[in-house]
């Protein structure tokens, strides 16, 4: 089990690493918001990527865009499954564009809120 | 002491009890004797109908007596409407007993008068009382009884029975009145009684008191029968009357010889972590729970079933709650309602897989609770039924103790190195916790629909330097409250529904309220529109009695929940373009403004309110209205989580 685990956990960085060398495909951030909306991506991650807690993690920035790809067509853990035919690869690259597209969290020390 | 107390004992101790109660009790009994002269001229009797009727005046009242036995239990509030099953209760209530221990609480619907009684008793620690129509207001009331049994939470249910069916109105009080009342909550009461007199009336309620207050607690019912309540007591009956005394007694704790394993096992072992989840029964049980974990410096994971321990102790570690949980090799249970959980994991994938999360192979589980010893057959809130190493039935506060004195007497020298280095390892890893939340939360800042985290701390800027309680559940807002606030209060909050009926929080919540009222304490209930929606009135109860509450309506415009499952749902069946996706789920068209609905019900409000800027100033009124004593309620919409 636990010559398992390695091996898992080598196979996953040389994904994770082959994927970095992947650019992503050009998309339409626009679309992508409508998408994310539409096909209840927003419910698990939050509108802006931001994740929530136990249901989804954070998506801003998002992992590679072959790492999102592959967690789409084929998940780990509970994750449902979105089928090229539910939402083509191009669909894939405007949400992908889209959660690229979204700001960067500011420093929480600038939120007085936050203090 | 004598185990009875005859009747006219009974009324010298309550005139010693309190002027007031006194002067009721004797005012009300002889304005009900004695008729004012009459200037009316006698009428002929042929010329009468129903020449043949008694005279419909009467003296002392079964009913009078049921509130008498009432009286003696200390129960402030009965949240209630009115029901012509119980009458006669509800007028010896408000004129014989002056409306005053209890206080009748007007509410809008038997479910919110039963979930009041669920908030209530987990602040104040003793319950209050409702009282619900035959038959149609106890199904009513049904949900929140069941939500409360599931929480083990105490609350005196009341309902009437026209029980002799020769005596029995046509029509209505047919349809009002039942064999067996208590069957429709049979299954989540820990008992019930329909006495058929008044001294077993008194009897019955003395014990149903008794047993909702003790662990396990949990709701009761007394059905009390029409004629009781209306007919007048016979002379010689009242003089032979009595009602027993309530003895507070203990609760039941766990064997001491386990308990000497139990701290065995603990100090024995490498990395032990306290699970707690329905564990704080009194506002001593944090404090407990700290000296055992101070004592192991052993990590502890809280599912906030109750106010266990201060979200920033730095032996808190429910934010890594699975590393925690991989790592441990003895987990002490404290009421954890869910033990099986604890090492299995029922997958949402298809064929709902058992997947188990990593544990030590070696990992050895010490179960502390009251949950077996009230289990009931058909409604499976019981969980799945769990293998452990060493189980001890009894009260988990009123264990600990013991456990505690047991843990410190094995403890050497050399034990309690090895916990300082242990303690210094999680001190330095919680020391992260609250950075890490605070950079979660600013990445949804300024987002819209406003962010639940947003909402949380705009909140917690307007009552961090007040005394605060929040009683709402949070797992429908990411839990940010217990992320990032500073709750280290034993009422900062109060835990769940036990059963996750919808409709829970918002009626609760003003429970909660009730009991903060004579504390001057600011309660602030962030309630999601879903369970908003099922009890609206509470709002006019809350306006009515000038209970202080700001109500935050977490408006996302959807069963939240319930969009992920169907989105699940459609995903697999490969179906998630469907134009009909959300049909069922979405609260829109039209959008509900519950800032309106607040106002109809008399109450101040504000909103919808959809720009972040806007919050901050909004709440900040709200909380001012709550600090002078009145419910406010604003109106935000937000991110679905």
């Amino acid at each position: 089990m636990r010559k398992f685990t390695i091996l898992a956990g080598l196979l996953l960085a040389v994904s994770l690493a082959q994927a970095q060398e992947y650019a992503p495909p050009k998309g339409d951030a626009h679309n992508g918001a409508a998408l994310f909306q539409k096909f209840g991506c927003y419910s698990c991650h939050g509108s802006w990527g931001q994740g929530t807690g136990r249901d989804g993690p954070r998506l801003n920035p998002p992992p590679a865009f072959p790492v999102v790809l592959q967690q789409l067509r084929t998940p780990r853990r509970e994750m449902p499954p979105y089928v090229a035919s539910i939402i083509p690869d191009q669909g894939v690259a405007d949400i992908y564009a889209y959660l690229s597209s979204l700001p960067k969290a500011p420093d929480p020390k600038s939120i007085k809120e936050l203090q | 002491m004598s185990k009875r107390i005859k009747r006219r004992q009974f009324l010298a101790g309550v005139a010693a009890a309190g002027p007031a109660i006194s002067l009721i009790s004797t005012t009300g009994t002889a304005a009900a004797q004695t008729a004012p002269a009459s200037s009316i001229p006698p009428v002929p009797n042929d010329e009468r109908s129903l020449n043949d009727m008694p005279p419909q005046t009467q003296g002392k009242s079964g009913s009078d007596f049921m509130i008498d036995v009432i009286k003696t239990l200390d129960i402030d509030y009965c949240a209630s409407l009115p029901g012509s099953t119980f009458r006669g209760l509800q007028e010896s209530m408000i004129n014989y007993g002056g409306n005053r221990k209890p206080e009748f609480i007007t509410t809008l619907h038997e479910d919110s008068a039963a979930a009041m009684c669920h908030g209530y008793a987990k602040v104040a620690h003793k319950p209050m009382a409702c009282m619900v129509h035959g038959t149609v207001g106890l199904q009513h009331a049904s949900m929140a009884i069941y939500n409360a049994f599931a929480d083990r939470v105490p609350m005196i249910v009341l309902t009437g029975n026209i029980g002799n069916s020769v005596t029995r109105q046509m029509n209505v009080e047919w349809n009002h009145s039942a064999q067996d009342q208590a069957i429709t909550v049979r299954d989540f009461t820990k008992w019930d009684d329909q006495p058929q007199s008044l001294q077993a009336f008194a009897d019955s309620m003395v014990r149903a008191y008794d047993l909702a207050t003790t662990v396990p607690m949990a709701p009761v019912l007394i059905t009390a029968d029409g004629d009781l309540q209306e007919d007048t007591i016979p002379p010689g009956m009242e003089k032979k009357l009595y009602i027993p005394k309530l003895k507070m007694r203990g609760h039941p704790t766990g064997d001491p010889a386990l308990v000497q394993d139990a701290a065995k096992m603990l100090v024995a072992a490498e990395n032990p972590v306290i699970y707690v989840n329905r564990y704080a029964r009194t506002d001593n049980g944090p404090a407990l729970l700290v000296e055992l974990a101070e004592l192991l410096q052993a990590p502890v994971v809280d599912s906030h079933g109750r106010m266990n321990i201060a979200n920033r102790h730095p032996l808190n570690h429910s934010p890594r709650r699975e590393p925690t949980f991989a790592n441990a090799d003895v987990i002490l249970a404290l009421e954890p309602v869910d033990i099986w959980g604890l090492t299995n994991y029922v997958a949402d994938l298809i064929g709902r897989p058992d997947l188990p999360p990593r544990r030590n192979p070696n990992l050895k589980i010490i179960h502390i609770g009251s949950e077996m010893l009230l289990t009931k057959s058909n409604f499976q809130d019981s969980q799945r039924y769990a293998q452990v190493d060493l189980s001890i039935a009894g009260d988990a506060e009123s264990t600990m103790p013991s456990l505690i004195e047991a843990v410190k007497s094995q403890i050497t020298a050399a034990h309690k190195s090895r916990f300082a280095a242990r303690g210094q390892k999680l001190h330095e890893m919680s020391a992260k916790f609250l950075d890490a939340a605070r950079q979660d939360v600013a990445y949804q800042w300024e987002a819209r629909p406003i962010s639940t985290g947003r909402m949380v701390m705009e909140l917690w800027d307007q009552i961090r330097n007040e005394d605060w309680m929040m009683p709402t559940e949070s797992q429908f807002i990411s839990d940010w409250p217990f992320r990032l606030w500073d709750m280290n209060k034993p009422w900062h909050t109060m835990g769940g529904s036990g059963a996750q009926g919808i409709g829970y929080n918002t009626p609760a919540a003003l429970g909660a309220a009730l009991a903060n009222k004579q504390h001057g304490r600011v309660t602030v209930a962030m309630v999601g529109d879903g369970d908003f929606n099922m009890a609206p009135g509470v709002l006019w109860t809350a306006t009515h009695h000038q209970i202080p509450i700001l109500y935050l309506v977490h408006n996302n415009r959807a069963y939240h929940q319930e969009v992920m499952m169907i989105v699940r749902m459609a995903d697999r069946r490969m179906r998630s373009n469907s134009p009909n996706l959300y049909v069922g789920t979405k609260i829109e068209g039209p959008n509900i403004d519950y800032a309106k609905i607040a106002q109809g019900y008399g109450m101040y409000a504000e909103g919808p309110i959809s720009d972040p800027k806007d919050l901050a100033a909004a709440i900040r009124r709200g909380v001012e209205r709550v600090k002078r004593g009145e419910p406010a309620l604003i109106d935000i919409v937000s991110e679905g989580r």
